[in-house]
C-alpha cells in the first residue's frame, strides 16, 4: 500500500512540475535618457540678474545635455511658468510635468549679495513626486559660468551616483598656425587655454593623475622628447631625450611610473620609466613595433598597441612586461588603446573594411567588440572620461577635425568644438 | 500494567462489522487504482502539455538569429541601423512643376511640322531642336532633383540597404548576427517584448549588472494581455515600472500558438535583466 501511495504521490508530482510556468528571458534593455525639465530660474523683478541668470541655465542645459544621461525637455513647452510654482515639494505641480513628458523637474532661484551670486537649486523626481537634490551655491560673479559646470556635475551625481565630468577639462593637441601645441579646454569647448608654448611640433598629451602635468612629446630640441607641463604655471621641464622616439608618455595610475614608448636600440618597443624620467626598463622586445601605452585603472596591466603579428593590433601585459597577449584579431589597422576608468573596457581606433577609420570598444572580460562610430566620415583618437561614461574622439564628419563625445553604445554624439583641427583628446582624471 | 497494555491487541475502536470493512477496502483499493491511472496518464501519456513543456526547455536559450548577409569572421562589426522609411522624394515631386514648360514648343512643333517640307533647306528641322530642349530640360530637372534631394540621406540609405547583415536562414524578427536557430513561440515573444524594454540611462553600471525582475503575464489567443504583475521585484521602483511597462506597450503579443493557448492564458514568467541575465 505504502508503495502504492508513494507512486501516487510521485505521479502527482512529477504532472505538477510538468505545469510549472516556464521562464523566459527578455535581456538588453534599450536605455533611453532621462526626460528632465530645466525651468529658467526664478529671480526677483527689477534685479538686473535677467541675462546672467538666462545664461547659467541655458549651459547647464547644455552641460546635462553633453553628460549623455538626460533628455533636455524645450522649456518651450512647459505649463508652468517659474513665478507659477514655488520650491516646497508640495507645491510642485507634478501632475502638469508629467504631462510634458518629464520624469525629473529641475528649478533654480537666483540672487546677488554684492560682487557675489547666490543660487538655490531644486531637483525633483515626478514620478514619485519626492525631493531628489537641494544645494545652495554662492560664487563671485568672475565664477558664475564655471559655477554651471559645478551644479551639472552635482545634479549629475544626484540621480545616477556617480561623480560628473562636466567640471573636468579636456586637453588636445590643436593645429595653431602651421604648428600643433597642447591645449586645455571646458568640457563645453569653451575657454580653450594654449599651454605648450614655440614654433615647434608637439603631440600625444596625457594627464598626470592628479591633473595638474601633463605628459606629452615635443619637437622643440629637433627630437621627439618626452616633456611634463605644469598646467598652472605653463612651465615645461624635459624627462627624456634618449636617441630616437620618445612617444606616448603616460603616468600610471599611482603616478610614481611611466609607460612610454622609446627606439633608442633601434627597434620601437614599450619601455618604463620612473615619474622623473630616470631608469628606462624594457617591457616589450618582439619584432615589429610596440607603442601607445595604456594603464589599466589598477595599474596592474598595461594594454598598448602591436604590429608583431603583421598588422596593428591591441596587445595586453603584465606592468612588468610578462604576460603578452594579444586582444584583438578583426580589424586591419587597430591603435590608440585607451583603457576604462572602471577597468571594465578598452577603447580604440580602428580601420574597417571600407577604409575608415571608427572607434570601437572592448569589453576587457569577454573581449566581445562593439561599435561606437559608423558611417560618419573618420573617427580616431578616443579617450573616456574620468567616470567612464563617456568617450571623447576626433571626427572629420563636418569638414575640420572636431572633438565629438558620445555614450559607450554610441548614442548622443555631440560635438564640442567648432570647426577647429585638433588630435589625441585626454580628459582630465578626478584630482585624487 | 504498561507492558501489558503493549502486549494486548488493540480492540476495534468502533463497531464495523466484517461486511463494512471489506466495502472499505474495495474503495480505498479503488480509489488508489484510479489514482494511479491518472498518475500513469500524466507521466507516460504523449500529451499536448508534455510537448509544450519539452519545447519550453529549448525555448528558454533560444535567440532569434537575423535574416541576411552573413559577415566574415575577421571584419570588425557593424551596427544595425534601422531601414530607411519609405518616403516621398522631394525631387520627384519637385520637378513636376517644371514639366509644363517644355510642352509650349510642342504645340508649336505640331504647327512648324509642315514647315520643313515647303522649306527644307533654310530651316533647319526644328523637331530634333525641341528633342534637345525637351532633352535639356529633362535634364535641367534631374539636376534640380538632384540638388533637392539630401545626398546625406542618399548615402545613408544606401549604407543602410547594405546592412542587412545575419544568416541566410534568420528571421526577419531575429535581432542577433548569430546565435541558435530554434525559432519558437517564446523567442518571438521576448524579442517582441525586448523591443519596447526601455530603462533610464542613469541606471549605474553596478545597478545594470544587477537588477532583475520576473513579470507574469496572462496571454489572450490573439495576443491580448490579460494579466500583467511583477512576482518578483528588482528592489529598484524605476526598473520594475519599465519592466511592466514593456509588456503593456507591446501589445499586442504575438498570438501563441492553438496548442500552447490554454498554457499562456494561464500565464508565463518573463524574466527580465538590463543586460544578460547570465
Amino acid at each position: 500500500m505504502k508503495r502504492i501511495i508513494t507512486l501516487i504521490c510521485f505521479g502527482l508530482l512529477l504532472s505538477t512540475t510538468a505545469f510549472a510556468n516556464p521562464l523566459i528571458r527578455v535581456e538588453g534593455a534599450s536605455f533611453k535618457p532621462l526626460p528632465i525639465a530645466v525651468t529658467d530660474a526664478q529671480i526677483s523683478k527689477n534685479s538686473g540678474l535677467k541675462k546672467t541668470a538666462n545664461e547659467l541655465v541655458e549651459r547647464i542645459r547644455q552641460d546635462l545635455d553633453f553628460t549623455g544621461v538626460f533628455q533636455i525637455l524645450d522649456p518651450k513647452g512647459f505649463l508652468i511658468t517659474p513665478d507659477q510654482e514655488s520650491f516646497g515639494v508640495k507645491d510642485i505641480q507634478y501632475e502638469s510635468w508629467r504631462n510634458v513628458g518629464a520624469d525629473a523637474l529641475l528649478k533654480f532661484s537666483m540672487s546677488r549679495q554684492g560682487d557675489v551670486y547666490v543660487v538655490d537649486v531644486y531637483a525633483y523626481d515626478v514620478g514619485t513626486q519626492k525631493s531628489r537634490f537641494k544645494r545652495n551655491y554662492k560664487a563671485p560673479s568672475k565664477m558664475i559660468f564655471k559655477l554651471a559646470h559645478l551644479i551639472s556635475d552635482d545634479v549629475f551625481e544626484a540621480f545616477t551616483g556617480e561623480k560628473g565630468v562636466m567640471s573636468q577639462p579636456i586637453a588636445a593637441i590643436k593645429r595653431v598656425g602651421k604648428t600643433k601645441h597642447v591645449v586645455q579646454m571646458d568640457v563645453d569647448g569653451q575657454k580653450i587655454k594654449q599651454l605648450s608654448k614655440g614654433g615647434r611640433l608637439n603631440l600625444l598629451p596625457s594627464y598626470a593623475p592628479n591633473a595638474k602635468k601633463i605628459l606629452y612629446t615635443s619637437y622643440r630640441y629637433d627630437n621627439p622628447d618626452l616633456f611634463e607641463l605644469d598646467v598652472a604655471t605653463r612651465k615645461y621641464k624635459r624627462l627624456s631625450a634618449r636617441p630616437g622616439l620618445n612617444t606616448g608618455g603616460v603616468f600610471s595610475p599611482d603616478g610614481s611610473q611611466i609607460a612610454v614608448t622609446l627606439s633608442m636600440k633601434g627597434n620601437t618597443d614599450i619601455y618604463l620609466l620612473s615619474a622623473d624620467g630616470k631608469d628606462a626598463k624594457r617591457l616589450t622586445d618582439a619584432w615589429g613595433i610596440d607603442t601607445s601605452p595604456s594603464w589599466s585603472p589598477d595599474g596592474s596591466k598595461i594594454a598598448f598597441v602591436s604590429s608583431r603579428s603583421g598588422n596593428p593590433h591591441i596587445f595586453v601585459m603584465d606592468k612588468d612586461g610578462s604576460n603578452q597577449k594579444r586582444l584583438t584579431f578583426k580589424g586591419k589597422y587597430n591603435q590608440t588603446p585607451r583603457w576604462s576608468p572602471r577597468g571594465t573596457h578598452i577603447v580604440f581606433s580602428a580601420r574597417d573594411e571600407r577604409n575608415k577609420y571608427d572607434i570601437f570598444l572592448m569589453d576587457v572580460r569577454s573581449s566581445v567588440i562593439t561599435r561606437i562610430t559608423q558611417d560618419q566620415s573618420n573617427n580616431e583618437d578616443p579617450a573616456f572620461a574620468a567616470n567612464g561614461r563617456l568617450v571623447v574622439f576626433t571626427s572629420t564628419r563636418d569638414g575640420a577635425r572636431d572633438l565629438y563625445l558620445s555614450n559607450l553604445d554610441g548614442s548622443h554624439q555631440r560635438r564640442i568644438t567648432q570647426g577647429g583641427f585638433y588630435w589625441t583628446p585626454t580628459w582630465a582624471p578626478f584630482q585624487q | 500494567m504498561e507492558l501489558t497494555a503493549f502486549t494486548t491487541p488493540p480492540t476495534p475502536v468502533t463497531g464495523q462489522t466484517p461486511k463494512r470493512r471489506k466495502t472499505t477496502s474495495w474503495a480505498i483499493a479503488f480509489s488508489a487504482g484510479i489514482h494511479l491511472v491518472i498518475g500513469a496518464f500524466f507521466v507516460f501519456g504523449d500529451f499536448q502539455f508534455n510537448k509544450a513543456i519539452d519545447l519550453d526547455k529549448n525555448i528558454v536559450q533560444t535567440r532569434l538569429v537575423k535574416l541576411g548577409k552573413e559577415r566574415k569572421k575577421e571584419w570588425l562589426p557593424r551596427k544595425s541601423q534601422p531601414k530607411p522609411k519609405p518616403k516621398a522624394n522631394p525631387a520627384a515631386v519637385k520637378p513636376k512643376p517644371a514639366k509644363p514648360k517644355p510642352t509650349p514648343p510642342q504645340k508649336t512643333v505640331a504647327k512648324a511640322k509642315p514647315k520643313p517640307k515647303t522649306t527644307p533647306a533654310k530651316k533647319p528641322d526644328p523637331a530634333p531642336s525641341v528633342d534637345r530642349q525637351q532633352q535639356m530640360s529633362d535634364a535641367l530637372s534631374k539636376l534640380q532633383a538632384a540638388q533637392a534631394t539630401d545626398l546625406n540621406q542618399l548615402i545613408q540609405d544606401k549604407m543602410a540597404a547594405e546592412e542587412d547583415e545575419g544568416q541566410a536562414n534568420g528571421s526577419v524578427l531575429g535581432t542577433e548576427v548569430s546565435g541558435e536557430m530554434e525559432a519558437s513561440y517564446n523567442g518571438l515573444l521576448s524579442a517582441h517584448i525586448r523591443g519596447a524594454f526601455e530603462l533610464p540611462t542613469v541606471l549605474t553600471d553596478a545597478e545594470r549588472m544587477r537588477l532583475r525582475a520576473h513579470l507574469a503575464i496572462r496571454i489572450g489567443p490573439n495576443g491580448e494581455l490579460l494579466a500583467a504583475k511583477v512576482t518578483q521585484s528588482s528592489g529598484n521602483a524605476a526598473f520594475d515600472n519599465s519592466v511592466l511597462a514593456a509588456a503593456q506597450k507591446s501589445v499586442p503579443l504575438p498570438s501563441p500558438p492553438l496548442v500552447l493557448r490554454a498554457l499562456y492564458r494561464k500565464g508565463v514568467t518573463l524574466e527580465f535583466c538590463p543586460i544578460r541575465c547570465e
